[in-house]
């Protein structure tokens, strides 16, 4: 099928969703008090926005994203390469962090908060504990992306060892690379958000479930919105570039 | 063409290479006492049961591995490390980098060490021609057959005009089809170009058929056990390949190949 068909039937299909929520809502098929017409839901998020208090909760979520993002995408892509690289550490640190890697961490939450206090330290140590683990593995594919054979030609081709990372291993790990920092972004936006709503004075997490709490419905909408549409943009754009960069760096698996 | 040979500059000098991976009793023993001498515009082909050190002798000649004992030279100079300048290198598998066009990944080994943009362009232009690639210079490796990229993998191991190009075992992967078309590129390729060719293969209708010398290997641990002059007339072409010279010179190898293998297995308890 082509491609603006396809796109076509997505965007009717999201045009239907919109218009089923706002007819149901104020034709009373559903309770209105339990799903608002979704136009008073953004008019709700454009007072919201415009609103310095919640305007400093966001501040303070983005700022624990990006802290946590900042922190974990290194550690977890150098943790990756380390153990891709080396059979021994591979063998003594790769069980353990298989078997870790299926442990939900949100069991750990109340811990983290014993041990540090509810606030920002808390937050992103549980945000960048929760990462970590998703953004290893690709860490670990990235150097296994890159056939072996590849660093012997380059040797022969008198290539020295900076000019075997810069001009081979970077380029060919960069889309995989980029995969890891996409899931680092996202599952740091993840586990900041579920941590200040399991317990947190401030952000954006905090103030959903409140809204939900109190029945506020009209917010507690507008705060969700908020965060799908954010994540889903974040998502795609760094998807797109990921495709981009994959389709120019693709070995085959046959020479 | 032997005739010419002995008449030419020695290329390639091999003395007594030993290569013994691992240290004391638990050392494996990859290559036992091996000499040999490549003359200049020589094909020659190294043909061996897998195992028998082909690779490893490859690594070796090449620079990319150092014997245990013995030593290297090509043009006289002992080979102590890679050898760009002296030393083309085509590997099984193509090893093109997927980000690259053909003639990039050709250019690669001159961008490498600093040659100005045009003029390896230019080179690369010159070499796309001489493997009949002119026309996909701008494709992706993905864009191309599986022997149009070992085409590319042979013109990037000739770009810096080396004495000796190396292949180890690079049809290895292709199709019968594929591979049988090779042969005749590089055959082409080879009496335009001149150049002094170090073949290895586990095929040996492919060892003779290439080759002006045949040096067959043995394993365990890896050896030359016999020296062979194929004398077939140049240009070869697919006729020879049901030849009466060809077939007994295959079965020739072929016995000295297995003839050692059958009695180890008699004599194993």
């Amino acid at each position: 099928m082509e491609i603006w068909i396809v796109r076509a039937w997505r965007l009717a299909l999201l045009a239907a969703l919109v218009v089923v929520w706002e007819v149901a809502s104020r034709l009373h098929w559903v309770d209105p008090d339990l799903l608002p017409p979704l136009s008073s839901i953004f008019a709700m998020l454009g007072t919201l926005l415009r609103d310095a208090a919640f305007r400093s909760d966001i501040l303070v979520t983005v700022v624990e994203c990006l802290t946590a993002f900042v922190i974990v995408v290194p550690l977890g892509l150098i943790s990756g390469f380390a153990l891709g690289e080396s059979k021994r550490l591979e063998k003594m640190f790769g069980l353990p962090l298989q078997l870790l890697m299926t442990v939900p961490k949100s069991i750990f939450l109340p811990v983290f908060i014993l041990a540090f206090g509810i606030g920002f330290a808390e937050k992103v140590i549980f945000a960048v504990v929760l990462t970590y683990f998703i953004v290893v593995p690709t860490g670990i594919a990235a150097v296994h992306s890159v056939p072996s054979g590849l660093l012997l030609a380059a040797r022969s081709f008198g290539a020295t060892r900076a000019q075997i990372y810069a001009r081979i291993y970077l380029p060919a790990v960069a889309p995989i690379i980029l995969s890891g920092v996409r899931l680092g972004l996202i599952f740091s936006v993840h586990g900041i958000i579920f941590a200040e709503m399991y317990a947190s004075s401030e952000g954006i997490g905090r103030k959903i479930l409140d809204w939900g709490e109190s029945f506020d419905m009209k917010r507690l909408f507008a705060g969700v919105l908020l965060i799908l549409v954010a994540t889903v943009i974040l998502n795609e754009t760094m998807q797109a570039l990921e495709g981009w960069l994959r389709t120019r760096t693709r070995f085959d698996s046959k020479s | 063409m032997t005739e010419n040979a002995q008449a030419t500059a020695e290329v390639v000098s091999a003395q007594n290479i030993s290569r013994i991976f691992g240290e004391g009793t638990s050392g494996f023993q990859a290559l036992d006492n091996i000499s040999l001498s490549i003359r200049e515009g020589q094909f020659v082909s190294v043909v061996g049961p897998s195992g028998c050190g082909k690779s490893t002798l490859m690594q070796i000649i090449g620079g990319l591995d150092a014997p245990t004992r013995g030593e290297v030279r090509i043009d006289g100079e002992p080979i102590t490390g890679p050898r760009p300048d002296k030393i083309g290198v085509v590997f099984q598998e193509a090893l093109l980098l997927p980000w690259k066009t053909a003639a990039e990944n050709i250019e690669f080994p001159l961008s490498l060490s600093g040659v100005p943009p045009a003029k390896r362009r230019a080179r690369a232009m010159e070499l796309l021609d001489l493997v009949g690639l002119v026309d996909f210079a701008g494709r992706f490796p993905h864009e191309l057959s599986g022997g149009m990229k070992q085409r590319v993998a042979i013109a990037r191991g000739l770009v810096r005009n080396p004495r000796l190009l190396l292949m180890d075992e690079p049809f290895g992967a292709l199709d019968e089809q594929t591979r049988t078309r090779m042969w005749e590129e590089l055959l082409r390729v080879q009496e335009r170009s001149h150049a002094t060719i170090l073949f290895i293969t586990h095929s040996l209708v492919e060892a003779v058929y290439l080759a002006d010398e045949v040096l067959v290997m043995a394993s365990r641990p890896g050896r030359i056990v016999e020296r062979i002059v194929v004398g077939l007339p140049r240009p070869r072409s697919l006729d020879m390949l049901g030849s009466e010279r060809l077939g007994k010179l295959r079965n020739q190898i072929w016995h000295l190949i297995a003839e050692p293998q059958e009695t180890n297995q008699e004599t194993r308890p």
